[in-house]
């Protein structure tokens, strides 16, 4: 931890209603001060200028393969891309070996995990070994301090079991999350279906079987209360339904993930095995609403459903590769250049003088402007919401900032990802923006992209 | 030879689905089909125009015919061949494909011939590898020789690929499943002919225009407008339980049988890639003139005689020029 006081001068901060060109300053683990033109006098000066300074990013959806399978990735090349991605939080799913579904086995793997420089949360299953018989003694897990539930990996098919869990989180007041995915429908596919599946002769899944799922679970959500998170939404009706429970005022989240805003499943035509996850890459015209729906704040939060694989589990015929893909260190620059895509919507709400110049400082457009602040409250304090912390740049808040430059670009290299795994789908693809700097409770972390404690 | 999938040795080339090859290599390739026809060189002679190349022959998956049409190609050019017994449990078991194909490219094979039931396999070795590798069916992908050996074929029967634009080409069966009817409707589409696809719904595609075709889900609707009918083989464990509960039932309504026969068009043709269910999807004994199917057999080893020579022709000319640039 840096004792003398620092001062990040020349950014754009991120508040909830914008990004405003502030100064921060930085004492002990907190933040003392967010104004215009800071007194610097005795401090060590950031310049952050032509970059954004942002809460520290928060991942609602990681695998850590921890534990189980350290061939993939080890706490140590989790916490490096995190790190390295901007994040100061990521939530590990329960899809391990063996599986979550116990407070012993959480215990154990908490304990593991509290060793990682970076905080990595774990989720507990929904069901017992996430076979979708049995739920989970629910009650003792919540006592141990389980918030978050989930079966991710695998939709819980049965419809009693689901309504049971929302029971309990109603109850207990703890999280259910869902990875929507029809059983039935999922059945032997590994992409979507699509022209590009007809093509290939893949089965292909069709998004009703996401969207199905999620119009039930809203259903059962009406009829037990409790807080349902949808993970990684990949369809467009999911998005339409999420929205309409919103309004009624139902507790529902969404994220989305980074591939599902950048990629398109005609990356598949090839057989590249990196482009197999699942829930799978859909059409372009899905991606595309995908990306205008988040522009438009119909997420809250970005998760990245990092899943690293062994290269030998990639390395196989299509239909029995591993489904999953890393993006934890490129979740930034990923979302920013998906969001970089759509042109300006002529509907977009008209920008005053004042934030012509606040995006001509950091070299954007002014509806970018919007963009990349509507993209940081997804990565920050909208995925900490949905594991309830409340999050902010503001005096006396944590001292966990991260600096980003929106207009640097750079050509994706698996050389430059920490990971174990190769499954890597941003490879020779030149994405916009980068993680410059970082700290977490008012310690330096990153400096010039780089690690740095 | 642009357009052929480029492998990471240069000369090496493959052929893994119809996208990979140009308009214009298909039309070098049945020049080559129809000079090796003009030679004789597909019944009775042999050469020696490969002879110093080594093909292995790699089916993941069981099939005579195709083996010995592929076997016989690569000899009736003088070249040697091998055959990798690939057990199908060494697949399930969960290894590596880029495993097994490291040895096979250690072997020293110049061109692999790769049939597997998943669909993508041959790419993916092209890809992994530096073997030539050519697909001799992956899974319900494609089967690009056999659609070149067809276009050879349907090229002979119409005198010139030129005249393949105006005619309307049915491919009736489990199109859903068929990697021939993906290979087929990629090529022909490519020489402006008119495929319809036809089955019943529970083996269509989902999307048939994915495929630059129609679709009809009534044989009899299509029928007496087509100048060529080809039949894909029917699996039988694939019509119970489907849309269909028995092969009756598919019978009825998708077999060329008489009464269809006689409602084809007088000089339209009949294709199929054999081996025929007879009773199944064809039951009508078909006169020589109306049937092409004997014909595609022959044609496929001539095709498949044109694709090694392109392939293996520039190997063996890189091996060649690496002599020059090394010494010997």
């Amino acid at each position: 931890m840096s004792e003398q006081k620092v001062v990040v001068k020349g950014g754009l901060v991120l508040k909830p209603d914008g990004l405003f060109a502030l100064d921060v300053a930085i004492e002990g683990e907190v933040i003392t001060e967010v104004s215009e033109g800071l007194d610097t006098f005795g401090s060590r000066v950031i310049d952050a200028t032509g970059c954004v300074v942002s809460t520290s990013f928060y991942d609602t959806h990681t695998h850590s393969r921890y534990p189980g399978d350290s061939e993939a990735e080890t706490i140590e090349t989790l916490s490096e891309q995190g790190l390295l991605g901007g994040y100061q939080y990521l939530l590990a799913m329960a899809n391990t070996e063996p599986t979550i579904d116990s407070v012993s086995i959480w215990k154990a793997v908490r304990e593991e995990l509290r060793k990682a420089p970076i905080e990595v949360d774990q989720a507990a299953s929904i069901t017992i070994g996430r076979k979708g018989e049995r739920l989970v003694d629910f009650v003792s897990l919540s006592e141990a301090g389980v918030t978050f539930f989930t079966d991710d990996g695998t939709g819980v098919g049965s419809t009693k079991l689901m309504y049971e869990a929302l029971k309990m989180s109603e109850l207990l007041g703890v999280t259910v999350a869902q990875h929507a995915q029809d059983p039935y429908l999922f059945e032997g596919a590994s992409m979507n279906l699509g022209a590009t599946s007809v093509r290939l002769g893949l089965i292909g899944e069709p998004e009703a079987s996401e969207s199905t799922m999620v119009a039930r679970d809203i259903e059962l959500l009406k009829a037990t209360g409790g807080r349902l998170h949808v993970l990684h939404v990949s369809a467009r009706e999911s998005i339409n339904l999420i929205r309409m429970a919103r309004n009624e005022g139902l507790r529902i989240s969404a994220e989305v993930t980074p591939h599902h805003l950048l990629l398109d499943d005609s990356l598949l035509s090839n057989f590249d095995t990196s482009f197999k996850v699942n829930p799978p890459l859909r059409s372009k015209s899905t991606q595309m609403a995908i990306v205008a729906s988040a522009i438009r704040g119909d997420f809250d939060a970005i998760a990245t459903d990092h899943a690293p694989h062994a290269y030998h589990s990639k390395q196989r015929p299509f239909s029995q590769a591993s489904f999953g893909m890393i993006g934890l260190q490129s979740a930034f620059s990923a979302c920013w250049t998906a969001f970089s895509e759509p042109p300006a919507s002529p509907t977009a709400i008209a920008t005053d003088h004042w934030s012509h110049r606040a995006a001509s400082r950091i070299g954007l457009e002014p509806y970018e402007l919007q963009r990349l602040h509507r993209l940081l409250e997804m990565m920050g304090p909208g995925a900490a919401r949905v594991v309830g912390r409340r999050i902010g740049i503001e005096p006396n808040a944590q001292a966990s900032i991260v600096i980003c430059d929106p207009t640097a670009r750079s050509v994706g290299k698996i050389e430059d990802i920490a990971s174990h795994s190769t499954n890597f789908p941003y490879e020779g693809r030149t994405l916009r923006g980068s993680v410059v700097g970082g700290f977490i409770r008012g310690k330096e972390i990153l400096r010039e992209g780089k690690l740095w404690f | 030879m642009t357009g052929l999938t480029s492998n990471p040795v240069p000369g090496r080339r493959s052929l893994t689905q119809i996208s990979d090859l140009s308009d214009s290599e298909i039309v070098d390739l049945l020049g080559r089909a129809e000079i090796y026809r003009k030679q004789e060189l597909g019944t009775r002679r042999f050469s020696d125009e490969l002879k110093d190349s080594v093909v292995a022959t790699l089916f993941f998956e069981g099939s005579t015919r195709t083996r010995l049409s592929f076997t016989l190609a690569a000899e009736r050019l003088g070249a040697r061949v091998i055959d990798l017994a690939v057990s199908a449990s060494s697949v399930s078991k969960g290894e590596s494909l880029k495993d097994t194909c490291d040895t096979v490219s250690a072997l020293g094979a110049d061109a692999v011939v790769v049939r597997h039931p998943n669909e993508g396999a041959p790419l993916q070795i092209a890809s992994w590898t530096s073997l030539a590798v050519v697909n001799a069916g992956d899974g319900c992908h494609e089967h690009p020789t056999q659609a070149l050996g067809d276009l050879f074929s349907l090229s002979s029967a119409f005198e010139g690929v030129g005249n393949l634009a105006a005619k309307k080409i049915a491919i009736v069966g489990d199109i859903l499943h068929s990697r021939v009817a993906r290979s087929l409707s990629a090529l022909l589409g490519r020489f402006g002919s008119k495929v319809v696809l036809v089955g019943p719904p529970d083996m269509m595609v989902d999307r048939p225009s994915a495929l630059g075709a129609e679709f009809s889900f009534d044989l009899d609707e299509v029928v007496g407008e087509v100048d060529v009918l080809y039949l894909l083989r029917i699996q039988r464990e694939r019509i119970q339980g489907g849309y269909h509960s028995s092969i009756d039932s598919y019978t009825r309504r998708f077999q060329l049988d008489q009464k269809r026969y006689l409602r084809m068009a007088p000089k339209s043709i009949v294709m199929h890639p054999g081996p025929v269910n007879r009773g199944v999807e064809l039951a009508v004994k078909l006169p020589e003139e109306r049937s092409l199917i004997s014909e595609q057999v022959r044609n496929g080893v001539l095709m498949r005689m044109a694709v090694f020579s392109k392939i293996l022709a520039t190997a063996s000319d890189d091996r060649r020029s690496q002599r020059g640039v090394f010494g010997d």
